[in-house]
């Protein structure tokens, strides 16, 4: 095994990108794949096995395995919030969903006004803000080196991760919108209903419990992954 | 035929006990371990061995890990609970397809005999 030279790296890199790819789990395994098998053969035998290389990495294969990812890990992300959600009604946990869900009736009874219950219900929802910057943050940060290594790709590379993330933060997000705004076109009192403590309350629990377990999938992702 | 056809069907079996014994591996050296152990009879593709890594991932059996090599960052693939006890399961059907497939080619053949 021997290292390469720049110029070697550099070549290796240029045939990466010719295949326009932008997410940067895909770049990188490809990368390291061509790293270690080049590594293993002489400088003459360089830009033949390259080129054996770009043959078994074409664009279409490329851009197929880009594509299968970012469906298995859209179906990772939904099975794994979904595994969260169920492990808080299991007995190891109900005490930490108790616990949220006094804090949240607590809250509730404790709101008068209009403005009071308008909180209530954005707070959640103010959390998921917060995740959402939190997570750029971090995946700018994990991404930046990539980015670096592959200056002039042609497309924005990201993390397969970020978009499905960014989807379901963006979700209860645009269903507050939708739940405010809708009413709006039928009744003249169109906040009557979401002002109602025992709705506010309901909707709150659920934005809550939303937000909590997308942030711990967040948390478990964020170990192996690029966010 | 070529005998990348024929492992098509057992690929994800090869993965799951490569790593089985081996702790954690990156995705080049589970195609340098096939070749190496089958004396280079067996060669997995990169077509086929990359998509099977990222749906075993999917499916919860792999776990990965990231770590930086050289100035790039490698990602490792380790088993996780639940794709440990696929390997067996996986093993056990295998084999059971391979005694059957034997018992096809050769009706002679009973299990046991060399």
């Amino acid at each position: 095994m021997r290292q390469l030279t720049d110029i070697e790296l550099q070549e290796i890199r240029n045939s990466i990108k010719k295949k326009v790819l932008y997410s940067a789990e895909i770049i990188m395994e490809i990368y390291d794949h061509y790293v270690s098998h080049l590594q293993n053969y002489p400088e003459d035998q360089f830009t033949e096995q390259l080129m054996e290389l770009d043959q078994k990495f074409t664009y279409s294969y490329c851009h197929s395995m880009q594509s299968k990812l970012n469906k298995n890990i859209n179906m990772d992300i939904g099975k794994t919030q979904w595994m969260v959600i169920k492990k808080y009604f299991c007995t190891s946990r109900w005490v930490f969903l108790v616990g949220i869900l006094a804090v949240v009736f607590f809250v509730a009874t404790q709101a008068r006004s209009e403005r009071e219950v308008k909180f209530l219900l954005f707070s959640p929802l103010a959390l998921l803000l917060l995740m959402h910057l939190a997570l750029g943050y971090q995946w700018m940060k994990r991404i930046f080196p990539i980015k670096k290594t592959f200056k002039g790709n042609g497309v924005t590379i990201k993390s397969s991760f970020m978009t499905p993330l960014s989807m379901r933060l963006h979700m209860p997000l645009t269903l507050a919108n939708m739940m405010i705004y809708f009413p709006k076109i039928f009744f003249d009192d169109y906040g009557f209903l979401l002002l109602m403590p025992a709705a506010a309350v309901s909707i709150t629990i659920l934005f809550t419990l939303y937000a909590i377990s997308l942030m711990e999938v967040w948390k478990i992702k964020s170990k192996t992954a690029l966010i | 035929m070529s005998n990348n056809n024929l492992i098509k069907g057992s690929l994800q079996t090869i993965i799951l006990k490569l790593l089985e014994e081996n702790d954690r591996m990156y995705g080049y050296e589970i195609t340098q371990r096939v070749k190496e152990l089958t004396e280079g009879e067996i060669k997995i593709t990169e077509g086929a061995l990359y998509p099977a890594l990222h749906k075993l991932e999917a499916e919860g059996m792999l776990t990965t890990e990231i770590q930086q090599v050289d100035n790039r960052v490698r990602k490792y693939y380790s088993l996780t609970k639940d794709g440990q006890k696929e390997v067996s399961a996986k093993m056990s059907e295998l084999q059971s397809f391979v005694g059957n497939l034997q018992r096809i080619l050769d009706p002679e053949w009973k299990p046991g005999l060399a």
